[in-house]
C-alpha cells in the first residue's frame, strides 16, 4: 500500500510541478488508492512541535483501534473525522476530555501529558497582539486545551486543509468532498489537530470566519504530512520535519520537502549529501540538547565536543565550549600528576582531551597551568595501554602540531604502529586477525607520515584489509557483530586520507557504501545511533557516528579533515587569575520602569599586562532595557561604548581609548573590584505567574593587549564561570535580608551582634522603615552607597536577636512616610566627611582608647565587614580615601552573599 | 586675649553706671584718665605676650596650611615643577593622623607625586626623636578624579604623631606636590589648587585641627600661565 501511495504522491508532485503556477488547490487530484487517513496533533503555535507526528491509518486499522472501545466498524462513507481522531488517540494512548460524544458532536477540549512545558511562541503571533514567551497565561495542570496559555486557545481541526465548521464527529470524510476549501486527495484524507493560541485559528493561517483574518498565508502541508507518514527514509524525514514544524513555512519550502521525501526512498543505495547533512544536523542538535554540559570523559565529553566543534554546531568561542573548558580546567588541576598525565597508564586520557581542546581552539599546553603535552615526552608511558596509546598520541599531537621536547617521540609512535601491523595488513588490539576499528584508527594516525615509504606501503595494505573486511551491506563487524562504531572509524580513516567512503569502489559493496551502512543505524525518532542494528540508542555509537558524519561532510566540502585542526582559531587560555562575577539584586518589583543595577566585579587584575581594550557580551532578557553602562569608580583609561541588540538580547560593551590607546587601569589593590555597572529597567509590567525570575549572564569577556588576533598572548579570556545571576520578580513591596557579619568576641564586636542588610523593593528610595518582630524594634539606617550600587533601596542595622529569620518576614516591617536616618560607611564621627579623623577613630577604637562602640558605630566603622573592628578597618578607610577603593561592606551587601530565608 | 580685656572694660562701665545712682558722676578728665590707663595696661599685656609666646603664633589666629603659588609658568614649559604644602603651626595636641584633599584640573595639570618636606613626626626610637612621615597618595587615581588625597595615619595612635615640637620655625613644609603642565595648558589660564578638606586629627576630636570646623585654615594655590 505504501509503495502505491508513494507512487501516487510522486505522480501528484509531478503534476504539481507542471502546474506550479497554479494555486495549491491544483494538488487536488482523484485517485483510486486504498482509503487511508493521515492524522497528526501539533503544537506549533507554542513552539512545541508535534505531539503526534503524522501517521497513516487504513480503514481496517482504524476500525481495529475503535473496536477496543466498542465503536464501529465503519465503512469509508461512514467514517467521520471524529472517529478517525479517536482511533489516533487510542493508538497513542492519550488521555482526553471532550465535549459532546464521539458519535455525534465531539470536540476535543484537552489532552493530558503532552504539554512540553517550555514554549517558544512564533513571532508572527506576538506581532499580531498575541502573548510572548514571557507574558502568556501559562498552563497550570497536565491538560493542554482550551484557555491554556491564553483565553483564545484551544484545539482546532483541519481536514484536507479545511478548518471544519462543525464538530469533528459531524464531519464525514467522504461526504464532505467538494466542500468549499476542502482539498481532494482522492482516498487520502489528512486530519491535523492544531493548538491555536491566539486569534481562534488566525495564528494557524486560517480565516476563522469570526472576524479574525489569517495572520499569514498558510502553506498546505497535507501532502507533506502524507509523504512523511509514508516515508521510511530517516534522513529525509528529519529534514522534512523541520519544515513541518515551521508554522509559517512557505509553500515552496513544503514542496521541496515533499520532493526530497519522494526522491529518497529507503531502497536508494546512493546517499544524497543533502540527506546525510540532515542526519548530521539532527544528530548534532540532539547531542547539544541532550548533553548541555559536557565534562571530561569518554561519553558526554570530549567526543561530543569534538563533533559539535568540528561540525560547526557551536562557535569555538561559544559559552557552551567556554563552560566546558572551565570544567576541564578544574578537572585537570585536580587530576593531573606533576607531569601533566591524567592517568597512570592510559595516555589516551591526555590524547582525547587534547583532541577536544584543539577542536575548540584551547591551548592544551596550558590548561589552568597544566601542560597536557609534557607527559608524551616519556615514550614508555604512551603504549602502556597497548596500540591505542601511540595511535591517539599521534592523532592528538598532530591536530595542531604540538611539540614534544623529545623530537623522536612521533617517529617512535609511527614505528610502534608499523611494527604492530598484522600479516593481513590490518591492526588489532591483540591476536593475529585485523580489527576494523583499530585498523581504521591506525590509518588515521599515520596519515601525516604518508611521505615515509614504509607508511605509504602500510597504509595501502591497511586500506586493502579494510576493504576486504567490508560486509555486503557496506558495514563492518568487530567482535562478531556489525556495528556502527566500526563503520564510523572506517569513514574517519577514509576521509583523513581523502578517500570518499560513499563512492570509492573499495568501500562500496553491492551498491552499499560505508556511509549507507552507517545511516542504517540511525534512529530518526530520537536523532541518535545504535551500536548494533535495532539495538537501541547508544551514546558512544552516537558520538562516533556524529564525528564520522562530520568527517564525511568536511570531505565533501573540501575542509580540513576531522583531526587536522590547523584551521581552528586558537583561543587564549581563560585566565583563572582574572574572573568576573555578576550580581543582581535578590528581588525587584514587577512594574514597568523598575530600575536596578547589575554589578560586574573582577576578582583580580594584571596591571603589568598592558590591556588596551575590554570587550564583553551580556545576555539580557527581553523584559529589560539597558538604561546605562558605566565603569567602576576605580577603572580608568578608556571610553565606554555599548549597544543592546534587541533581537538577540545581546548587550555588547567595549572599553578602550580610541585616541591615545591608553592602558586600562584599575587603581588600588583590593579585589574584587567593581568593573562595570549596567543599569537595567523593566520595559513592561511582568506577570509573575508566568515570569518570576529574570537572568542576566556575561557570555564572554576578553582583555586585549593588541590587535594580533592570531596570537594567543594578545588576549586574556576572563573566566566568566560565575558571571551570571538572576533576579526574582515580585509584586509590590518585598524585603530581602542578609547577614553582613556577626562578631566573634575578639575585637569590639560581640558574638551576639549581627549586622543585617535589608533590600526593599516597591518603596520610595530612602523612606523610613521599622523592623519589629515583637521582641526587637529597630529603625534600620538607609545606605545610599549600597542602594546606588544595586539600584534597590537598602538599609542596614545591628541586632542582638538570635531570631534572624524574622528579618526575612515582610510582616515584621512598617514603612513610614518620612526619610530614614542614613549611614555613611567609614564616617565614624558622622560629619559627612571621611578623612584622617575617621581612620584615627578606628585605630583608637582598636587600641581601646575610646569607649566600646555602639551598634551604629560598629556599622559605620567596620568597613571591611569582617567579624572585628580593628586596624584593617583603619586601613580600609585609608585605601578608600587615597585610592577610591570601595568599602568591602558595600560590595558584600550589594552582592547578597548570605540571604536569610 | 584682647577680646577678654575689652569685656572686662565693658563690665566695669556697667558697674560704674549702676553705682552712679549713689555716687557723683565722674568728671570728664577722670574718664579720660581711666580710659588711657586701661588702654595702656592692654598694650603692655600685648607686648608681654608677644615676647613670651613668639610673634608668629600670636598673629596666627588658627594654624593654616598653604599651597604655594609659584611664579607664572609658560604654557610651553612641560618640565616638572614643585609646589610646597606649607604648615603654619600646630596646636598643643599630638596629631597621629592627617589628611588633605586638594582639587586640581587634571586636564591641564598632571600630578606626578610628592616629595618629602621638613615637618616631622615623633619617633622615640630615632636618634633625633623624630622622623619624616610617610604619606599615602595614589598618583593615578589623583589624576583620574582631579583630586589629590593625601593621608598620614599612625597605626599606634600617637607614637608617631605630628607635634608642635617638631616644627621648624624657619618654615614648615609638609611635603612638595609635583606637577607638570599638560599640552592643553594655554597662556592666560589660571589653575586653582583648592583644598576640599584638611585635617590634623587628634585622638580627642575636640583637639583636632580641621578645615571643616575652621580650626585649620587653608590657603589655596594657583598656577598662572603667562604669555
Amino acid at each position: 500500500m505504501k509503495l502505491k501511495t508513494s507512487r501516487f504522491i510522486a505522480v501528484l508532485l509531478a503534476a504539481v510541478m507542471l502546474v506550479a503556477a497554479l494555486p495549491i488547490s491544483a494538488l487536488a487530484v482523484n485517485h483510486s488508492d486504498e482509503f487511508n487517513v493521515v492524522i497528526s496533533m501539533e503544537g506549533l503555535t507554542l513552539g512545541q512541535g508535534f505531539y503526534v507526528k503524522p501517521k497513516s491509518y487504513t480503514l481496517e486499522e482504524i476500525n481495529t483501534l475503535l473496536a477496543k472501545e466498542n465503536y464501529g466498524p465503519y465503512a469509508e462513507d461512514e467514517l467521520t473525522a471524529g472517529m478517525a481522531t479517536l482511533a489516533m488517540l487510542i493508538d497513542n494512548g492519550l488521555e482526553y476530555h471532550i465535549t459532546g460524544s464521539w458519535e455525534s458532536d465531539a470536540y476535543i477540549s484537552e489532552i493530558a501529558d503532552i504539554d512540553k512545558g517550555s514554549v517558544d511562541i512564533p513571532s508572527v503571533i506576538t506581532q499580531n497582539g498575541g502573548p510572548g514567551n514571557n507574558d502568556h497565561d501559562g498552563n497550570s495542570d497536565k491538560w493542554l486545551g482550551e484557555f491554556d496559555y491564553s483565553f483564545m486557545s484551544g484545539w482546532m481541526i483541519t481536514v484536507n486543509d479545511l478548518m471544519i465548521p462543525v464538530g469533528s464527529s459531524q464531519f464525514g470524510l467522504e461526504d464532505n468532498n467538494g466542500s468549499s476549501g476542502y482539498q481532494d486527495y482522492g482516498n487520502t484524507y489528512v486530519i491535523r489537530w492544531q493548538f491555536t493560541l491566539w486569534g481562534y485559528g488566525a495564528d494557524l493561517g486560517h480565516n476563522n470566519g469570526w472576524g479574525s483574518a489569517a495572520y499569514y498565508e498558510h502553506a498546505n502541508k497535507d501532502m507533506l504530512y502524507a509523504a512523511y507518514a509514508d516515508s521510511n527514509n530517516a534522513a529525509a524525514k528529519a529534514s522534512a520535519l523541520k519544515v513541518m514544524e515551521n508554522l509559517t513555512a512557505t509553500q515552496n519550502e513544503v514542496d521541496a520537502a515533499i520532493e526530497l521525501l519522494n526522491n529518497t526512498s529507503s531502497e536508494n543505495t546512493g546517499r544524497e549529501a543533502q540527506s546525510v547533512k540532515a542526519v548530521l544536523n539532527a544528530t548534532l542538535a540532539q547531542l547539544a540538547a541532550s548533553i548541555p554540559a559536557p565534562v571530561f570523559g569518554t561519553t558526554a565529553g570530549e567526543w561530543t565536543v569534538l563533533s559539535l566543534a568540528r561540525g560547526g554546531y557551536y562557535d569555538t568561542d561559544s559559552a557552551y565550549f567556554n563552560d566546558y573548558y572551565s570544567r576541564i580546567v578544574e578537572t585537570v588541576q585536580s587530576t593531573a600528576d606533576s607531569n601533566g598525565a591524567l592517568h597512570r597508564v592510559k595516555s589516551t586520557e591526555n590524547s582525547r582531551l587534547i583532541l577536544a581542546l584543539a577542536s575548540i581552539g584551547k591551548d592544551p599546553t596550558n590548561v589552568g597551568g597544566v601542560n597536557l603535552v609534557t607527559p608524551f615526552d616519556d615514550f614508555s608511558w604512551i603504549p602502556k595501554q597497548g596500540i591505542n596509546g601511540p595511535i591517539f598520541a599521534l592523532i592528538a599531537l598532530d591536530t595542531q602540531n604540538y611539540q614534544t621536547t623529545d623530537s623522536t617521540i612521533r617517529q617512535q609512535c609511527v614505528d610502534y604502529i608499523l611494527n604492530k601491523q598484522l600479516a593481513d595488513g590490518g591492526w588489532a588490539l591483540s591476536g593475529t586477525a585485523a580489527d576494523p576499528d583499530i585498523t581504521a584508527m591506525a590509518l588515521q594516525a599515520l596519515v601525516n607520515y604518508r611521505g615515509q615509504a614504509t607508511v605509504a606501503e602500510a597504509a595501502e595494505k591497511g586500506f586493502g584489509c579494510l576493504s576486504a573486511m567490508q560486509k555486503d551491506n557496506g558495514g563492518f563487524a568487530s567482535w562478531g557483530s556489525i556495528n556502527s562504531e566500526s563503520i564510523a572509524q572506517v569513514i574517519v580513516a577514509c576521509t583523513a586520507w581523502g578517500i570518499k567512503p560513499d563512492t570509492d569502489s573499495r568501500f562500496v559493496k553491492n551498491g552499499h557504501s560505508a556511509v549507507d551502512a552507517l545511516l542504517e543505524f540511525y534512529i530518526e525518532e530520537d536523532a541518535v545511533f545504535c551500536h548494533t542494528m535495532n539495538g537501541g540508542s547508544n551514546a558512544m555509537a552516537t558520538d562516533q557516528a556524529a564525528y564520522a558524519l562530520v568527517a564525511y561532510d568536511r570531505l565533501l566540502n573540501n575542509k580540513n579533515s576531522l583531526y587536522d585542526m590547523t584551521d581552528v582559531t586558537k583561543q587564549a587560555s581563560a585566565s583563572k587569575d582574572i574572573a568576573a562575577t555578576l550580581s543582581l539584586p535578590e528581588k525587584i518589583e514587577n512594574i514597568d520602569g523598575t530600575s536596578f543595577n547589575a554589578i560586574i566585579d573582577l576578582t583580580a587584575w594584571d596591571a603589568k599586562a598592558g590591556y588596551k581594550l575590554m570587550d564583553c557580551i551580556v545576555s539580557v532578557p527581553s523584559e529589560l532595557s539597558v538604561t546605562d553602562v558605566t565603569v567602576g569608580g576605580r577603572v580608568s583609561g578608556g571610553q565606554l561604548s555599548y549597544h543592546l541588540e534587541e533581537s538577540t538580547g545581546k548587550l555588547r560593551i567595549v572599553y578602550f581609548d580610541p585616541q591615545n590607546g591608553n592602558d586600562i587601569v584599575i587603581s588600588g589593590s583590593s579585589y574584587p573590584a567593581e568593573f562595570l555597572v549596567i543599569g537595567f529597567e523593566l520595559n513592561k509590567d511582568i506577570n509573575i505567574a508566568i515570569t518570576d525570575r529574570l537572568s542576566v549572564a556575561v557570555t564572554g569577556m576578553t582583555l586585549k593587549k593588541n590587535s594580533q588576533s592570531d596570537n594567543a598572548d594578545s588576549m586574556t579570556i576572563v573566566d566568566i564561570t560565575n558571571a551570571s545571576d538572576n533576579v526574582k520578580i515580585v509584586k509590590g513591596i518585598s524585603y530581602t535580608a542578609m547577614v553582613l557579619y556577626t562578631g566573634d568576641d575578639v575585637d569590639l564586636i560581640s558574638s551576639n551582634q549581627t549586622a543585617i542588610a535589608i533590600a526593599v523593593t516597591g518603596v520610595n528610595d530612602g523612606v523610613k522603615i521599622k523592623f519589629n518582630d515583637g521582641t526587637n524594634s529597630i529603625f534600620p539606617r538607609y545606605s545610599a552607597s549600597i542602594s546606588a550600587k544595586t539600584g534597590v533601596s537598602t538599609y542596614v542595622c545591628m541586632t542582638t536577636s538570635s531570631n534572624l529569620s524574622a528579618f526575612a518576614k515582610a510582616s515584621n516591617y512598617t514603612i513610614y512616610d518620612r526619610t530614614a536616618d542614613s549611614i555613611t560607611f567609614g564616617d565614624s564621627n558622622g560629619d559627612d566627611i571621611i578623612n584622617a579623623q575617621d581612620a584615627l577613630a578606628s585605630v583608637n577604637m582598636w587600641l581601646r582608647k575610646a569607649d566600646a562602640p555602639s551598634g551604629d558605630e560598629i556599622l559605620s566603622m567596620n568597613v571591611n565587614s569582617d567579624t572585628r573592628l580593628n586596624t584593617f578597618d583603619a586601613l580600609g578607610i585609608v585605601e578608600y580615601f587615597v585610592n577610591g577603593d570601595e568599602f568591602a561592606v558595600v560590595d558584600k551587601a550589594a552582592t547578597l552573599r548570605n540571604v536569610i530565608d | 586675649m584682647e577680646k577678654n580685656t575689652l569685656s572686662v572694660k565693658e563690665e566695669n562701665v556697667k558697674e560704674d553706671k549702676s553705682s552712679s545712682k549713689q555716687k557723683k558722676p565722674l568728671s570728664k578728665k577722670k574718664k579720660i584718665a581711666i580710659t588711657i590707663s586701661v588702654v595702656s595696661l592692654a598694650v603692655i599685656a600685648v607686648v608681654l605676650i608677644f615676647f613670651l609666646r613668639g610673634c608668629s603664633s600670636f598673629f596666627a589666629d588658627a594654624p593654616s596650611v598653604t599651597i604655594e603659588t609659584p611664579d607664572k609658568k609658560s604654557a610651553s614649559d612641560h618640565e616638572q615643577f614643585s609646589l610646597e604644602l606649607q604648615l603654619s603651626s600646630l596646636g598643643d595636641a599630638l596629631y597621629p593622623a592627617a589628611s588633605f584633599s586638594i582639587s586640581f584640573d587634571s586636564s591641564k595639570l598632571e600630578f606626578l607625586g610628592i616629595e618629602e618636606g621638613n615637618v616631622m613626626i615623633t619617633d622615640a626610637q630615632s636618634v633625633s626623636g623624630y622622623q619624616l612621615p610617610e604619606w599615602n597618595v595614589n598618583v593615578d587615581y589623583s589624576n583620574e578624579v582631579g583630586q589629590i588625597n593625601l593621608m598620614y595615619l599612625d597605626m599606634t595612635g600617637g607614637k608617631y604623631a605630628f607635634t608642635n615640637n617638631a616644627l621648624d620655625r624657619d618654615g614648615n613644609v609638609l611635603l612638595h606636590l609635583l606637577f607638570r603642565l599638560r599640552g592643553s595648558a594655554r597662556s592666560g589660564d589660571i589653575y586653582e589648587l583648592s583644598f576640599d578638606d584638611a585635617i590634623f586629627a587628634a585622638a580627642d576630636e575636640a583637639n583636632s585641627l580641621a578645615s571643616s570646623k575652621d580650626t585649620l585654615k587653608t590657603n589655596n594655590g594657583r598656577i598662572v600661565i603667562g604669555e
